[in-house]
């Protein structure tokens, strides 16, 4: 008989055990873990029935952009009428919310419904597990709004005559860098909401919104460097040459940008992601699902 | 001396204010040990710090000598937790094979080892449907085939027997049972005390986050001090049976129960069991049954909590 004042006694006719590394198997390395919790995250978000609701609507979308490039040929040229449609739809609204609700599924969704103890119980890093889902989830986004302003670009491109210098296929490969840019970004983003707060959503909601306030602040406010959009936005006219109307619309508040204005936005949004991953990567790994609401 | 394979020492855990568990030392070796106690206890906090998903706030748990929360420790161990959701579009094997990946196995042998285990669960027709068109039983082979699949050497299930029915209960009892005879040290925790009797050689029972008791269940009963002990007996002419029963100096009391069934209090068991036999082996319409109703875990864990 052993009572609470006897405890250390354990069971005394236990067989010696060997080193736990020749007893179990030993697990996958940081790349390895990265790279299997990548295809593991992109096979289950590809179940996502919304996927498929998303990309039903960029197809309609280039219906839309089909329509207007016939209707309105007197007022925008091709060039113009892709950049604005582009922008506005695909990198403005489609590109941040797609992007921060698939990494907030991927990596949050685990901790919701407790399926990520089953991964925590595995002998590899959870920092590889993390970047491995956040990378699936930003590169997913990033294929479905590339997709998506392929789609219009299509539908602009089906009305060639109102493309002044001919089609122009480098304004597409443009778009589809800052698709790409901009979703590992607000992919960082949505990895630090996820790994820190209960209800990322709610915090990527006030995110978006945030940073199209402080889009309307003047180009020298600090409080730009903190958002996506705005280098963004300086990526895409450091690229497309707008003329000064498109670039009055692009970049709200009227103010004409030179080039030491616009700085190396991929620099700017690479070091953003960077910042935002180690705050994630700091979080998740210190994360502990405590057992008390069900107890 | 043999260590142990799991091991806490001084175990406290604190979520802010709220204390879940203070000073809890215990040993696990090759054996199934229960880990008792009521809702809140602390049982899933002992079982998530073993599993490394818990850090302790003051103390030690070791997985075969090292931390828990350390790779070597999770490469040794497996862990079959209450919650009910698993990758639901996957199927079970997909599920089991997935989880496999990350101790290093290739797709093709992980998918080979997901189905052997999951055959040996009994879930081998239904493998390669989707867990979400599983029922509670089919799930709770599937959480533990993730746990058992990678041949860990210390085995953690919460509360394993919840929601199942009594067929799965005594299947997946028969699994546990088999686990020490390949050299695993398997804990099973459960607030509902009967279910870990045929399956536990030892249990720990722990209230209000601190170590109550620890031992066999007639190890601790035996250590209660004063109890009286009640048995059941089942013989010929019971009213007269009863009165001679009665006559035994350590009896306390009788009831009459069924047409042949007696309940009987005694203080003193050592001494009602000698002087009994005396009266049975002489009793001539017989007595063909003589068992305590006090042996179980409920009786004992009521004691001990007063």
């Amino acid at each position: 008989m052993t009572v609470a004042e006897d405890t250390r006694a354990g069971n005394s006719d236990v067989a010696a055990h060997p080193p736990a590394s020749q007893a179990s198997l030993p697990g996958l390395g940081f790349a390895g873990a990265m790279a299997t919790a990548f295809s593991q995250t992109l096979l289950l978000l590809a179940r996502n029935r919304l996927l498929w609701l998303l990309l039903l609507g960029e197809l309609i979308t280039g219906v839309i952009a089909f329509g207007l490039a016939g209707f309105d040929r007197n007022r925008l040229a091709g060039h113009d009428l892709f950049c604005l449609l582009a922008w506005w739809f695909q990198s403005w609204v489609v590109l941040p919310w797609a992007t921060m609700y698939l990494v907030v599924q991927a990596i949050h969704g685990d901790v919701e419904d407790r399926t990520v103890q089953y991964l925590f119980l595995r002998p590899v890093s959870r920092g590889a597990l993390l970047l491995g889902k956040w990378l699936a989830a930003s590169v997913l986004a990033a294929t479905l709004v590339g997709a998506g302003v392929a789609v219009l670009f299509v539908g602009v491109a089906a009305v060639p005559d109102i493309w002044g210098d001919g089609i122009e296929f480098a304004s597409l490969g443009t778009y589809l860098w800052l698709t790409l840019c901009g979703a590992l970004a607000y992919g960082a983003f949505g990895c630090w909401f996820s790994a820190t707060f209960r209800r990322p959503l709610v915090w990527a909601a006030v995110f978006v919104v945030s940073q199209m306030i402080a889009a309307l602040l003047p180009v020298a406010a600090g409080v730009r460097a903190l958002t996506v959009s705005d280098p963004l936005r300086r990526l895409l006219i450091a690229h497309v040459e707008p003329d000064s109307r498109l670039e009055r619309i692009l970049w709200p508040g009227d103010r004409a940008l030179r080039d030491e204005v616009i700085g190396n936005p991929v620099l700017a949004l690479a070091i953003l992601t960077t910042v935002l991953l180690a705050l994630a990567l700091y979080r998740y790994r210190r994360a502990e699902y405590d057992a008390r609401d069900r107890e | 001396m043999n260590a142990p394979l799991l091991e806490y020492r001084d175990v406290s855990k604190w979520y802010g204010s709220i204390t879940a568990l203070m000073g809890v030392s215990f040993a696990v070796g090759t054996e199934v040990l229960g880990l008792v106690g009521k809702n809140g206890a602390g049982k899933s906090s002992l079982l998530r710090l073993a599993a490394g998903l818990l850090s302790p706030s003051q103390g030690e748990v070791a997985v075969l000598g090292q931390p828990a929360t350390s790779r070597a420790a999770r490469a040794s161990l497996g862990f079959c937790p209450d919650t009910e959701r698993l990758y639901e579009p996957l199927t079970g094997r997909a599920f089991v094979a997935w989880m496999l990946r990350y101790h290093g196995l290739s797709r093709r042998v992980a998918r080979q080892r997901a189905g052997e285990v999951l055959d040996e669960l009994g879930l081998g027709a239904d493998m390669d449907r989707a867990i979400r068109e599983y029922s509670k039983g089919m799930r709770q082979r599937v959480r533990l085939a993730q746990a058992l699949a990678h041949r860990p050497r210390v085995v953690l299930l919460d509360e394993p027997m919840t929601g199942l029915d009594p067929i799965a209960r005594r299947d997946l009892g028969g699994i546990i049972a088999e686990l020490p005879g390949r050299g695993v040290g398997v804990v099973v925790s459960s607030h509902v005390l009967h279910e870990l009797e045929s399956v536990a050689g030892r249990v720990v029972m722990v209230h209000q986050g601190r170590l109550l008791a620890e031992g066999r269940v007639s190890e601790l009963r035996d250590c209660l001090p004063g109890q009286p002990r009640r048995f059941r007996i089942v013989g010929g002419q019971r009213r007269e049976l009863a009165a001679a029963t009665l006559a035994l100096a350590p009896v306390l009391g009788v009831e009459l129960l069924g047409e042949e069934e007696l309940r009987v209090t005694v203080e003193d068991v050592a001494e009602f069991t000698l002087r009994f036999t005396e009266l049975a082996a002489g009793w001539q319409p017989g007595v063909t049954v003589l068992e305590p109703l006090d042996e179980d875990l409920d009786y004992v864990f009521g004691r001990l909590i007063g």
